[in-house]
């Protein structure tokens, strides 16, 4: 018996019963669009994770003083430091002071970061502006809001038109209080806290200068010129092509031989962390697809079982013909491969069709299946395939013709 | 009749038992999954609000890092949020903490020293061993008194009601009570610091920046001397606790941080993660969500079994013509596989209760948050159960009707 003939009974098999072939493709087809949606979830989080991430800027060093109250009232550092910064990073740098305030507009209010800076800090950390533009040298009654004040503030983004540009907000803080005229809306980068802002447990239990890591601030010129004021920190940009550990290493030791004990670390450090928490967790995740998939299987092996069993009568004929329990094995395999196959494609246009859905509804991030993916899905299922079919089917081909023959076809 | 259906029906489920068995396990799943998340998440509401109920209330920890002396919190800064927030919370208690040199005989040891106010003892759940917790006005007027926790004394010595401390070599305090150390086994965040995944939690901790204020190491150790604050007239409260209702925990966590950086702090707060996800929105769309996919597990599921029936029809149509022939109504035939169809998944049902409280139990141990717990959501099984009887109902539905189309004369003579 040829492998063709046997592939040439299969598919014959397969088109004879389209009832059962239906059932068992309808069976894998939950099976792997479940598999597929579930790896495609956890995908597009890793994903968009490193969207987000790579959005703060990897080639950015932040430069800042100790995380304590007794450091931001009493900086060691001062304007005259951004040369040497500079000097040692290659790139712009721009200073900053931060402080604690109370931002409301009419009924709606939020606690936020009061981040002092310059029109520069757009060249420097990169921001990607929803509305408006980012301020102006002159703007010292203008504001720049994070997306996720202006959420706060005023709510969701409409569909069209103005959100918070031209209105005002009343800032009360110890820095400075009053009223500002939002001139721009700053882009969140971590996209992933859309719908999961809540789950930011941290939020109020991080010392004020690693706020600036949060993107919940709003932006303003500083109220004084620099030398009056007290330097919190500088952020600096690494030229494109340079090692961004070795000048972070530099601007540490320039700025520690002017006696300047601060903390200076790149971003991309931190990017790398919060990277390696995310790998671990999507692949401790990873579980739920595997248990998904084996529930499944165990399901299919069960209608495989009642198929095999309601043609044994076919099978003990063709056992008197002289067919091995390979023979058959092969050929029940074949039939099944193909129908999975067939349940695969559907399952893959499946999640195609529910990934927006998913995406709209539940989740801050799209549902993205990569070549692996699918590959991996594949072989899972083809290992499925072959638990789902082997076992019923050598049960079956192991019993004895004559008997089955004998008996009828009743079960 | 209906009798004799009812055994027909469960007669020839028994007689098939590795199918049944199959198509039960199928439907177990699926219920398993429909209640396990809401058996997660009513157990964890339930003992949060337990909690409450037996403590008063919920937590708030806010501490402060090291702040220059006009930037510490204050004792009257405590009495202006105690006004700020009447009403909103149970209790706030301001208390600080820092390491005392406790002598005893010539001996002098190390030991934490909690300078506490009067709404400490009402803001804890505290278990007395032996004497009394220190009067309102003996706090309010800094009585020389001292509670202390069981064990805090060195090597073995037992402090009794009555004894007299010297703290720091010159300020004499009277034992009043002694108590059971009122630590926690969680940290900050109310994650269990025993638990399996402990260490994966600090790391997290770490990268996201989280600070740690000195003392909170002591607090959450709960053991030392506590004098009333009045007793040392420098001393200022490095930590201020709030307790409130769990489902409020969230905005007040808010306010109070935005109140105090408004007023010129840095505040550090502190909440329980589970209380803060428990009453989110997030968790609402997580319940629908599971909703969708049990509604979908059902849906598969009741194909699956329908087309299993189908199958047992398309095998059994000698047996059906035999109970044709013998006078059976085509009523009955339907009755009987409809009845077979729904008590297998009856029973699939019923058998995925356990298994999905299993698996909410495999949930919670998993987890490192205290408090995640399970109950029995009575509810939610009831609507599974029906959702599933029903389902079975409809899937035997087109196979019966396929059996009660059976000819008998057509398939005797073929047979």
């Amino acid at each position: 018996m040829t492998t063709l003939h046997l592939i040439g009974t299969a598919v014959r098999c397969t088109w004879r019963r389209p009832m059962q072939s239906l059932v068992v493709g309808f069976a894998w087809c939950a099976a792997f669009t479940a598999t597929l949606v579930i790896m495609g979830v956890l995908q597009g989080m890793r994903t968009q994770v490193r969207r987000d991430m790579e959005a703060i800027g990897a080639n950015v060093i932040n430069i800042h003083v100790p995380p304590s109250l007794r450091y931001l009232l009493n900086s060691p550092l001062t304007i005259d430091d951004r040369y040497t910064i500079e000097r040692s990073s290659g790139g712009p740098a721009v200073p900053f002071h931060v402080s604690l305030a109370r931002v409301s507009s009419g009924q709606r209010s939020t606690s936020a970061l009061l981040l002092f800076t310059e029109p520069d800090w757009q060249n420097v950390v990169p921001v990607e502006l929803v509305e408006g533009r980012f301020l102006g040298p002159h703007d010292s009654q203008a504001c720049v809001l994070d997306a996720a004040v202006a959420v706060q503030l005023f709510g969701s983004r409409p569909e069209s038109g103005p959100w918070a540009v031209g209105k005002q907000i009343t800032i009360l803080g110890p820095e400075r209080s009053g009223r500002f005229e939002v001139v721009g809306v700053v882009r969140d980068p971590y996209r992933i806290r859309e719908r999961m802002y809540e789950l930011d447990f941290g939020a109020t239990s991080r010392p004020t200068i690693f706020r600036i890591m949060e993107y919940h601030s709003v932006y303003l010129l500083p109220p004084r010129p620099w030398h009056r004021l007290v330097i919190h920190g500088f952020v600096t940009k690494v030229p494109e092509g340079s090692d961004v550990l070795e000048r972070e290493d530099a601007i540490f030791n320039r700025l520690a031989d002017r006696h300047k004990l601060v903390w200076v670390w790149a971003r991309q450090r931190w990017i790398q962390s919060v990277l390696k928490a995310v790998e671990l967790s999507t692949e401790v995740a990873n579980v739920g697809w595997i248990i998904v998939l084996a529930i499944c299987t165990a399901m299919v092996f069960s209608i495989t079982l009642v198929i095999v069993r309601s043609r044994r009568e076919e099978v003990a004929i063709r056992r008197t013909e002289g067919a091995l329990v390979s023979h058959l094995v092969i050929q029940f395999l074949v039939e099944h491969f193909a129908v999975a196959a067939a349940a695969f494609v559907a399952a893959l246009a499946l999640t195609h069709w529910a990934a927006p859905l998913l995406e709209w509804r539940y989740l801050s991030w799209p549902v993205v299946l990569d070549r692996t993916d699918v590959w991996s899905a594949a072989l899972a299922g083809s290992v499925a395939v072959v638990v789902a079919t082997a076992g019923p089917t050598i049960r079956t081909a192991m019993l004895d013709p004559a008997t089955v023959l004998a008996a009828g076809r009743e079960l | 009749m209906l009798l004799r259906i009812v055994r027909t029906a469960l007669r020839s489920m028994l007689r098939r038992p590795i199918r049944t068995f199959l198509t039960v396990q199928g439907v177990l799943w699926g219920t398993a999954l429909g209640i396990s998340l809401p058996a997660v998440l009513s157990g964890s509401r339930r003992t949060a609000e337990a909690d409450a109920q037996r403590l008063g209330t919920d937590r708030i920890l806010i501490g402060q890092l090291p702040a220059p002396e006009e930037h510490r919190f204050d004792w009257s800064l405590v009495r202006d949020l105690r006004r700020a927030f009447s009403g909103r919370v149970r209790v706030i208690t301001a208390y600080t903490v820092r390491y005392t040199q406790l002598n005893i005989g010539n001996a002098t040891h190390e030991v934490p020293l909690f300078l506490v106010d009067e709404e400490f003892f009402r803001a804890h759940s505290l278990t007395l061993l032996n004497g009394r917790f220190p009067r309102p006005v003996e706090i309010r007027t800094g009585e020389a008194v001292a509670v202390v926790t069981q064990g805090v004394s060195p090597a073995g010595k037992r402090l009794a009601p009555g004894t007299v401390l010297t703290l720091n070599g010159r300020t004499k305090v009277r034992v009043v009570g002694v108590i059971r150390p009122f630590g926690m086994a969680t940290d900050q965040f109310g994650y269990y610091r025993r638990h399996v995944f402990s260490e994966l939690v600090q790391d997290a901790v770490q990268v996201l920046g989280i600070a740690r204020p000195p003392g909170l190491g002591l607090i959450l150790r709960g053991e030392g001397i506590l004098v009333p604050h009045r007793l040392f007239f420098s001393a200022y409260p490095n930590w201020i606790e709030v307790r409130a209702e769990p489902r409020r925990v969230k905005q007040l966590k808010d306010e109070l941080f935005a109140w105090l950086a408004e007023r010129g702090y840095e505040p550090v707060v502190y909440a329980n993660v589970l209380a803060l996800v428990l009453y989110s929105e997030t968790i609402e769309r997580v319940r629908e969500l599971n909703r969708v996919v049990f509604a979908l597990a059902v849906t598969v599921g009741a194909i699956v079994v329908s087309c299993l029936m189908l199958l047992s029809v398309w095998e059994r149509r000698r047996e059906i013509a035999i109970r044709r022939v013998e006078g059976a109504r085509w009523w009955h035939v339907v009755a009987q596989f409809v009845l077979e169809s729904a008590t297998m998944c009856f029973v699939g049902g019923l058998l995925g209760v356990p298994t999905g409280l299993g698996l909410a139990e495999l949930r919670c141990r998993l987890t490192p948050a205290a408090g995640v717990t399970w109950a029995v959501p009575v509810a939610e099984i009831m609507i599974t159960l029906c959702a599933v009887v029903i389902a079975g109902v409809l899937a035997g539905l087109l196979p019966a009707v396929h059996a009660a189309r059976v000819d008998p004369v057509e398939v005797l003579r073929f047979e």
